[in-house]
């Protein structure tokens, strides 16, 4: 049986979350400010999760059967960290591209009871929900500023519906403050990079080549191995897409549906030495697309849009990444595919 | 090479108990313990208890998640495994709330004559609660729960719940036993469009109430939410309250904040924004699983406090007025649990 301990906030270590929250419209950019920094500024805390929550305002009038949900909206939302003089992302990463999806549900959320707008035409109460559990958990001296922007991006392709109003964003950083000092001299520290084409989006019709992400993009660039913990790989769907989908539409994209629609999509990854990492054909998309009306959305492969790697990137090493539109049955729809790597790195105290 | 299953000395086998009881509204029950007990009187350890709720009459009332209406209180060996009464979705992670409805679904009379499947049935709505470490039941003990309904519907409900574990023949009596608890507390309901006002734990829940460290694994944060009608959505069906915690919309995104959340040791967990508000609830209680996970220990009679406040919803924002129905009020309560274990001598 444990001894009783003397309880005050010198032996207790205790749970942690600091949140901040901001308002964006378009192509703006906002730092956030982590409210409880300054309660924490003397201890050493440990990191392990960042939740980015998502929420139009000012919903547009939808009827049920062809708005019954929002989401998507963590293509367009981008966030930068950095911890002391420690960034954990390379730039701006998408929100979504962050941490696998769990559970699809979880990134969107039509409440049905509510409405905006028109009683005839209600439209619903909606946020969406991302995480990113860190390969290893963080840890911040004291003092250490934690520094977190967020971004509503130039959108360029087509993700960003014209009539979506501001945005809330609201970010939270989970973990825990210890009660005693500690003496490490080195941490782990969290590393996100990603890609995405720089094209208009692939449309129906249209023959586009392969995109491929070239040697500065997915590369390590620290003085110490880089950890590659998993690919994320996610496909925005166009803003624009207007005549397809289904009255009524379903909202759960749990699996992939059968390759009527046709679309499907192709993601190789390879290392500096042409080594494969991991392909993937054949990538269906869901047959049943959600909105006929703008929005901007994903849909989700059946492995959680998320693929576990476990690798190492040697200093100055790289991915190329290489995506492409497998199959074009002449569907309507427009898609953004992107990809990130997420792991972690070694670095000093400071 | 040996036998892996043998290497603990004796058989190891599998093991599944379960017990089923009727719960009116407002009304409690226990199942009966002959169920629960182990027949053999061997030792055993149970590593996840599931929970299932079925409505007793079949309708065609729409949906509901049921974790929130039906409570239980556990003992082990006497000693107390839940702080008083625990919603069924305060125990465990919410990893597919697929599973957490009462959905009734019914059979289509198929395209020919004469007509086969008809009429509508419930399916059972599942809550599991996977122990973080196997609890020790020594021969002839049990696992003892309670259920009580909270009245937020009239329906009848039939809780079951499920040990599964293994039977640990032939093995020497431990010395200590690592026993999970679970605390929770749930606010005051408020009304979702007008009301505003704050609520705070009580320094009676979510504390170390033992002598001893507990080790807290990860809070839970649900929000019990109650739609009540005031036309019957289908014909035929029963206008009634709704309650679920399937949607992260306006309650947890936006008009549940949390104010603060201290230990009583004067940590500050989670602190409020200057001007008054703080993180709304689901931005502290994660979306992964409705939890937050953060493994942390307790010292004897240090507890966590939290301070809940309610905002009016956004401008413009009203109940829906649809053909079918018509909402009269909804209302919205703030779950949020502890959930750990802590050592224990074998009585």
């Amino acid at each position: 049986m444990s001894e009783p301990r003397q309880a005050d906030r010198s032996t207790v270590d205790s749970p942690l979350c600091m949140a901040g929250q901001v308002t964006l419209a378009r192509n703006q950019t906002l730092p956030v400010a982590m409210e409880a920094l300054d309660g924490v500024a003397r201890n050493w805390l440990e990191m392990r999760e960042l939740r980015v929550t998502i929420q139009p305002l000012g919903q547009p009038d939808l009827t049920p059967s062809v708005g019954s949900q929002l989401n998507g909206l963590g293509s367009i939302v981008e966030v930068r960290l950095k911890s002391g003089r420690n960034y954990l992302t390379k730039d701006f990463v998408p929100v979504c591209l962050l941490g696998p999806t769990i559970i699809p549900r979880f990134e969107f959320s039509p409440q049905s009871v509510f409405q905006t707008g028109a009683p005839a035409t209600p439209a619903m109460i909606n946020a969406e929900h991302y995480s990113w559990t860190f390969s290893k958990p963080m840890l911040c001296g004291p003092g250490t500023p934690l520094d977190c922007e967020v971004r509503r991006l130039a959108d360029t392709q087509g993700l960003d519906p014209a009539w979506l109003g501001p945005v809330r964003v609201t970010v939270s950083l989970a973990g825990k403050k210890f009660g005693a000092p500690r003496g490490d001299t080195m941490r782990d520290v969290p590393w996100a990079m990603h890609f995405r084409p720089p094209v208009a989006q692939y449309t129906a019709g249209t023959t586009f080549p392969d995109v491929v992400a070239d040697e500065l993009t997915l590369r390590n660039p620290f003085r110490r191995p880089l950890r590659i913990q998993r690919v994320n790989f996610r496909v925005a769907e166009g803003a624009d897409n207007g005549t397809n989908g289904q009255p009524g539409g379903q909202i759960q994209r749990d699996g992939l549906s059968g390759a009527t629609a046709g679309n499907c999509f192709k993601l190789r990854l390879r290392d500096g030495y042409s080594n494969q990492i991991y392909e993937k054909t054949n990538q269906q998309s869901p047959d049943n697309v959600l909105f006929p009306t703008p929005a901007a959305d994903m849909y989700m492969t059946a492995q959680m849009n998320s693929v576990m790697i476990g690798d190492m990137l040697l200093p100055g090493q790289w991915y190329r990444a290489t995506i492409g539109r497998y199959l074009d049955t002449n569907d309507l729809t427009s898609f953004v595919p992107m990809l990130a790597l997420v792991g972690d790195r070694q670095e000093p105290m400071r | 090479m040996a036998d892996p299953m043998l290497h603990l000395g004796g058989d190891v086998r599998p093991l599944a108990l379960r017990a089923e009881v009727e719960l009116a509204a407002n009304g409690a029950g226990t199942p009966k313990a002959v169920a629960l007990i182990n027949p053999t009187g061997e030792p055993w350890e149970i590593h996840e208890v599931k929970f299932s709720v079925r409505r007793k009459t079949d309708a065609t009332l729409r949906q509901n998640s049921s974790g929130g209406i039906v409570l239980c209180r556990m003992t082990w060996m006497g000693k107390p495994v839940t702080q008083g009464l625990v919603p069924l979705w305060n125990f465990g992670l919410a990893k597919r709330l697929g599973f957490e409805i009462a959905v009734p679904f019914q059979y289509l009379p198929i395209q020919e004559t004469p007509s086969v499947f008809q009429g509508a049935r419930s399916c059972d709505a599942y809550y599991s609660w996977k122990l973080d470490h196997p609890l020790y039941i020594p021969p002839g003990g049990i696992l003892q729960p309670e259920f009580q309904h909270a009245g937020m519907v009239p329906e009848t409900y039939r809780v079951g719940v499920l040990y599964s574990g293994r039977v640990l023949k032939d093995q020497p009596l431990p010395k200590k036993v690592k026993v999970p608890f679970v605390s929770c507390w749930r606010s005051n309901f408020f009304e979702a469009l007008l009301e505003t006002g704050t609520d705070q734990s009580p320094p009676s829940q979510l504390v170390n109430e033992f002598d001893h460290d507990l080790t807290i694994e990860r809070f839970i944060g649900r929000v019990c939410q109650t739609s009540s009608y005031t036309a019957a959505e289908v014909a035929g069906a029963v206008a009634g309250a709704l309650v679920d915690d399937l949607e992260d919309g306006l309650f947890a995104t936006e008009l549940f904040r949390i104010r603060n959340h201290l230990d009583s040791v004067g940590n500050i967990i989670v602190r409020g924004y200057e001007g008054g508000s703080g993180p709304p609830l689901r931005a502290v209680y994660g979306p992964k699983g409705r939890a937050w996970q953060q493994r942390h220990v307790l010292p004897p009679t240090v507890g966590h406090r939290l301070f809940l406040q309610k905002l009016a919803a956004p401008a413009g924002v009203a109940y829906r007025v649809t053909a079918l129905e018509t909402i009269k009020e909804v209302r919205a309560s703030a779950n949020i649990s502890m959930v750990g274990w802590r050592e224990e001598y074998v009585p």
